[in-house]
């Protein structure tokens, strides 16, 4: 998992690779067994791959929590790929993409993931150095990791996302 | 005592083993089945087991084999779509309690195979007839160095290949049908081109416009190595050396060359396997049926024409001259799972070709206790040397196999009693011959193998004993032991004054062990590697007899500070290891290592739960490791990596169609461990110069700049033609460099002519005895792994040298020979002192030393080994130490490539040698420091008795028909592949900063500057532009 820090968001890349076992087998058993929705349904709940896709996005967001000051955030946005892992293999992985918007006059954004001892983590830092994570540099990978703060480097609140995108353009 | 009768006359309990070895079959009603599998329960496990999720299964109530997708091969070759898994059906399956031992089985069209594009089920086997599963695809090069072949005579672009595997309810068989397909418009003739058209392909060769090729279809079936191939007639279980000898008898192309057979099959524990064809009108060796004389041909009768390691080609039909558009060729085969002897293959057989049999049953027992003895029955011919077929004994003796009507002799075949038979009988159709059979027990020897503190320690027992004298100087296959019968080797001294030969190697890893050996008059060698002296001690045992011996060991010199270690090892999850990963860990605490990386091919090996299992951590530590085992670009390994559990091959990894920073890549990040300070991987380039399989021979590297190219004339032919095989693909980028893989003395050095030069005609330019065989451009024909080191230094780059055994088993591959001696630091050389990290930290700083046995230390100015001094006249420290066994007689000392000492080592100091040397370089340079002796390491180590299995054979077989002598410039003159083995120790450098500038100035120009900059280190980019660039692939 990325956390990639921008003047107005913060954006999450999450590659979710399916445990081994029988929770596997049931991930796949329920990729591959085909249009179980009930007659006349369409879109995407009759699509698997479509249903796999909501499926591992689930799964891959599941642990992860993001509030600032302590307030859960909602995303605002959503995106999902499957791929095979490595190319041409039969396994399938989930990259997701997902946006929060962060609010003005915050002052620290938590980042709490329950399966940490699975996950590798990094951040990135596209907000011109305006925050920091103590004790972690941005760009190294860390694994364990179960929650971290992004603080605004100045201490202060973060400034509005307009203010900071001027800022950060200059 | 052996008696035989007709069937009433049975005793009762022999009657009653009999029923039941003949009532395998179950109540189950018979079905089939073909599915895609999607639980884990549906895996078959075992061995050799591969199948995953995604992958095909086709069973029925006898059998069940596992069609492997489509995508990159997940087991020995390049693609999907091979039967992967194969086994009985067993109670209580699971997919983990299997027996697969079946490394893998794919069609092949001369040398091409299908490379998958659709793996479907045909007919999923509910209507009650067979189920079925079909593998479609175009051409794929399984080895593209054959290219020019596949695209001459069978031209792969104009077909579409298809494999059919059905398998039909109540049948312990898989028909197997291939069919290909002409999708052009035109005549597809086969051969595709006249064979002097082969010449506008590059291969101008003599005698083309002489040549009359044909282009043999069939099977490439890689048995697992717990599997003992054999094919009836003079073979038996001696195929790859009949193959090989073969060679020699054939009568030229059309026919192929190799062995003709009846069928083909093998025996394992519990489980063979075997291949078999209807009789059929493309039937190849009967399209030859002349040209093979003097050997059989039948209707149904298969080719041999190569084996090499695990793989055995069975070529078995010859396709229509020319294929009308849109017309098919198809072809059948029939892929038999027997219980694990030849002879539950071949019932099969004999049923498949309607052949009338009777039985032949029975049991063995132990003479003195009279209980059953499991073992093998070699059945043989009425007259002369041909073997008809083999079978086993269960735990109660008992045996049951069929054959068809004749006179016959059977021979007991069990490597720890004596030799049993041969004695004669005769099968009638239709009706029951019965034998019971005693054998002669075994002895017994128990050892305590002490350290110099009186403790229990791991060690090696090794029972030598002597042949007749009036054998000396035979090949010991031809009185020793017969492999044709499937016995097991024995190695000797190679020396044809000498008598000895090793009957048994047994590790003791707790230094305690129990073994049963045949009766008779024997040294037991006990070892613990060469920091302890060999002892040895006589018994004279007979059958039944017990001999009971405690041994303690002296220690042959002290290694404060270092740990031995070897950093490339294969085990049971190698497809040609048949070493149970105990009895691996075992044999490498018995050889004194220390400290272990387990690297198997393509598959990440954990000992560690087997060291805590058999209570070694005192003794030993491991890491689990890979090695990244490419078809034609080489093998690589990493080491420490992450070990997932979950995952058949533990990890995901892929390595078709890779370039080798990919693979370095792969190694060093993607596997890479991931809890917190892990260690980064070492990437290890393995056996550089080891023929095919050598890195830098597949990348043509030049010897004297260490830049790759791309081999002159014929060779340039035989070349992978892959992007990731053009020479600026070549990467520079490992960490450390196997100067000694195991025994291998003979690519240590680069080749000289023998002084005197045998007589014979060779090539321009003439070789020079003593000197370096060279080709037309003055470039070493065969270069040595050290002198291709020296280059890489002389660089400026800084691969640590490193000693492994490549160990695939224990007798002919000790493990621990070669090995790295680590620098772990002072008074941390016992287990739980040191560290994974030490170690590492040990080879990145070069603090390495070399050896098969002696111990060889550097010093310059005080500095160890992978130290930078400065000064223009430093003092170099040598030492050598070796045990009784590993005595020295020759140092060198190397300064910048240049032998600048080399001086002979008195005999009083062979075995503790001291000497000071002042150095004059007159520029940035390196030094290391080698040590060598002369004499036989026997019996502590076997010798270089038989060549190692080569790739080269198939382009051996192609030998036997075309002249590829172009291939082999130095006209024969080349290095001997079977030699005695002897001391050999080298250190890694010390660099010398002359000048003492603080910059080290190398002599060479660097390589181009590559990316050393890991994705892992990198700066993650932009994740959105990450995102989007990402290809969902899923559809």
């Amino acid at each position: 998992m990325v956390a990639q820090v921008e003047p107005c968001q913060l954006v999450l890349l999450v590659a979710w690779f399916p445990p081994a076992g029988d929770e596997a087998d049931a991930l796949m058993t329920y990729a591959t067994m085909g249009n179980l929705a009930a007659p006349g349904t369409r879109g995407a709940a009759a699509d698997p791959t479509a249903r796999l896709r909501t499926l591992y996005a689930a799964r891959a967001l599941a642990p992860l929590s993001i509030r600032v000051d302590g307030q859960s955030m909602a995303a605002t946005s959503l995106e999902v790929k499957l791929v095979h892992d490595p190319p041409s293999s039969t396994r399938v992985a989930a990259v997701v993409l997902v946006t929060f918007d962060l609010p003005p006059g915050g002052r620290g954004v938590e980042i709490a993931n329950a399966d940490s001892h699975r996950t590798r983590f990094s951040w990135v830092d596209r907000s011109r150095g305006r925050f920091v994570v103590p004790g972690m540099h941005a760009g190294k990978w860390s694994s364990g990791v179960a929650s971290i703060l992004l603080q605004s480097r100045s201490g202060d609140s973060w400034p509005s996302c307009h203010a900071a995108s001027t800022a950060a353009s200059r | 005592m052996i008696r035989r009768g007709a069937l009433p006359a049975l005793a009762g309990p022999v009657a009653l083993s009999v029923l039941a070895v003949a009532a395998c079959s179950t109540d189950v009603a018979p079905r089939a089945r073909a599915d895609r599998i999607s639980t884990r329960e549906q895996l078959i496990g075992g061995p050799k087991a591969l199948g995953e999720i995604g992958d095909f299964l086709l069973e029925n109530d006898r059998i069940h084999v596992i069609i492997e997708d489509k995508g990159p091969g997940r087991g020995t070759t390049l693609f999907g779509g091979s039967l992967l898994d194969a086994d009985l059906v067993r109670p209580n399956a699971d997919g983990v309690r299997g027996n697969d031992q079946l490394s893998e089985l794919l069609p092949t069209f001369l040398f091409e195979v299908i490379e998958p594009t659709q793996v479907t089920v045909v007919s999923d086997g509910s209507d009650g007839g067979p189920a079925s599963v079909a593998v479609r695809g175009v051409g794929g090069d399984l080895i593209q160095s054959l290219a020019v072949l596949n695209t001459g005579l069978v031209f792969p672009p104009a077909l579409e290949f298809e494999q059919l595997y059905s398998l039909a309810p109540g049948k312990s068989y898989v028909e197997i049908t291939t069919t290909i397909t002409n999708t052009s418009d035109g005549q597809h003739p086969l051969p595709f081109v006249d064979p002097p058209a082969l010449a506008d392909l590059g291969l101008d060769v003599p005698g083309l416009d002489q040549l009359e090729l044909s282009v043999p279809f069939g099977h490439l079936l890689l048995f697992g190595q717990e599997q003992t191939a054999f094919a009836p007639g003079k073979a038996g279980f001696n195929l790859r050396f009949a193959v090989e000898d073969s060679y020699a008898e054939s009568s030229g192309f059309p026919a192929f060359p190799g062995i003709v057979a009846d069928f083909l099959a093998s025996r394992g524990s519990g489980v063979s396997y075997g291949v078999t064809v209807p009789p059929q009108p493309s039937n190849y060796p009967s399209a030859f049926r002349e040209l093979y004389q003097p050997q059989a041909v039948k209707p149904t009768s298969v080719l041999l024409p190569f084996v090499y390691s695990a793989l055995t080609g069975v070529y078995t039909a010859k396709p229509p001259s020319v294929l009308e558009p849109g017309a098919s060729f198809s072809y059948t085969t029939f892929f038999i799972i027997g219980r694990g002897d030849v002879a539950s293959v071949a019932d099969v057989v004999y049923r498949l070709q309607s052949t009338p049999t009777g039985v032949l049953a029975g049991r063995l027992l132990d003479a003195q206790s009279e209980q059953g003895v499991a073992t093998s029955l070699l059945i043989l011919a009425a007259t002369g040397d041909d073997i008809v077929s083999q079978v086993q004994s269960d735990d109660r003796g008992a045996f049951h196999m069929t054959l068809p009507p004749g006179d016959y002799r059977y021979r007991v075949i069990d490597d720890d009693r004596p030799p049993a038979g041969p004695v004669g009988f005769t099968v009638r159709e239709g009706q029951t011959t019965s034998v019971q059979i005693q054998v002669a027990a075994p002895a017994r020897l128990a050892v305590i193998a002490r350290d110099e503190t009186g403790q229990p320690v791991p060690a090696r027992v090794t029972v030598v004993g002597d042949f007749d004298p009036a054998d000396a100087g035979r090949d010991p296959r031809d009185f020793l032991y017969s492999l044709a019968a499937g016995e097991r080797t024995r190695a000797t001294a190679f020396d044809s004054t000498s008598t000895r030969y090793i009957e048994r190697m047994v590790p003791a890893p707790t230094g305690r062990v129990e073994a049963e050996i045949r009766p008779g008059h024997w040294d037991v060698v006990v070892t613990r590697g060469p920091e302890y002296q060999a002892a040895t001690r006589s018994i004279d045992v007979a059958s039944g007899a017990f001999a009971a011996l405690d041994v303690t060991l002296e220690r042959a010199y002290a290694t404060d500070g270092w740990i031995a270690g070897d950093f490339h090892l294969h085990s049971i999850n190698s497809p040609d290891s048949e070493l149970a990963l105990p009895d691996r860990v075992a044999s490498l605490a018995a050889e004194g290592l220390e400290f272990a990386a387990a690297t198997d091919h393509n598959f990440i090996t954990d000992y560690g739960p087997t060291i805590a299992r058999l209570g070694l951590e005192r003794f030993i530590s491991a890491v689990p490791g890979l090695e990244m085992t490419t078809f034609e670009m080489g093998h690589f390994n990493g080491y420490p990596l992450r070990f997932d559990p979950g995952r058949t091959r533990g990890g995901v990894f892929d390595w078709t169609g890779r370039t080798p920073q990919e693979l370095f890549d792969q190694l060093r990040v993607d596997l890479a461990p991931t809890e917190e300070g892990a260690e980064q991987p070492i990437v290890q380039v393995n056996h550089p110069r080891d023929g095919f399989l050598g890195y830098f021979n597949a990348y043509a590297v030049d010897p004297d700049t260490g830049d790759p190219g791309i081999p002159p004339g014929l060779r340039g032919v035989f070349t992978p033609y892959g992007d990731e095989f053009q020479p600026d693909a070549f990467s520079w980028d490992f960490d450390a460099y196997e100067l000694a893989n195991g025994k291998r003395l003979e690519i240590l050095h680069t080749f000289r002519a023998p002084d005197p030069l045998p007589p014979g005609d060779y090539p321009d330019p003439q070789p020079v005895a003593g000197e370096i065989v060279v080709d037309a451009e003055g470039k070493a024909l065969f270069p040595g792994q050290v002198e291709d080191w020296f280059v890489l230094l002389d660089r400026g780059l800084r691969p640590t040298a490193m000693g492994n055994s490549d160990s695939h088993g224990i007798l002919f591959e000790e493990p621990g020979f070669a090995r790295s001696m680590v620098w772990v630091g002072e008074g941390k050389d016992a287990q739980g002192a040191f560290t994974t990290h030490d170690v590492m930290a040990g080879i990145r700083a070069h603090h390495v030393i070399v050896t098969n046995g002696p111990f060889i230390e550097l010093t310059v100015e005080d500095q160890p080994a992978g130290s930078d001094v400065s000064g223009g006249a430093p003092i170099a420290k040598v030492r050598v130490r070796a045990p009784d066994w590993a005595k020295v007689d020759r140092l060198r000392l190397y300064l910048g490539g240049q032998i600048v000492s080399d001086e002979p080592i008195p005999p009083e100091s062979a075995t503790d040698y001291e000497v000071v040397f002042t150095l004059t370089p007159d520029r940035d340079d390196w030094v290391v420091a080698e040590a060598t002796g002369s004499a036989s390491m026997f019996p502590v180590l076997s010798m270089r008795e038989f060549e190692s299995l080569d790739a080269d054979v198939i382009l051996r077989a192609l030998g036997a028909g075309i002249d590829l002598s172009a291939l082999n410039p130095s006209g024969g003159l080349k290095p001997a592949k079977t030699f005695v083995v002897t001391p050999y120790a080298i250190t890694n450098p010390v660099w010398i900063d002359a000048d003492g500038d603080g910059n080290w100035e190398p002599r060479l120009p660097p390589p181009p500057a590559r990316s050393r900059a890991h994705r892992d280190h990198a700066a993650p980019p932009d994740v959105r532009a990450v995102f989007d660039r990402l290809k969902e692939d899923v559809q």
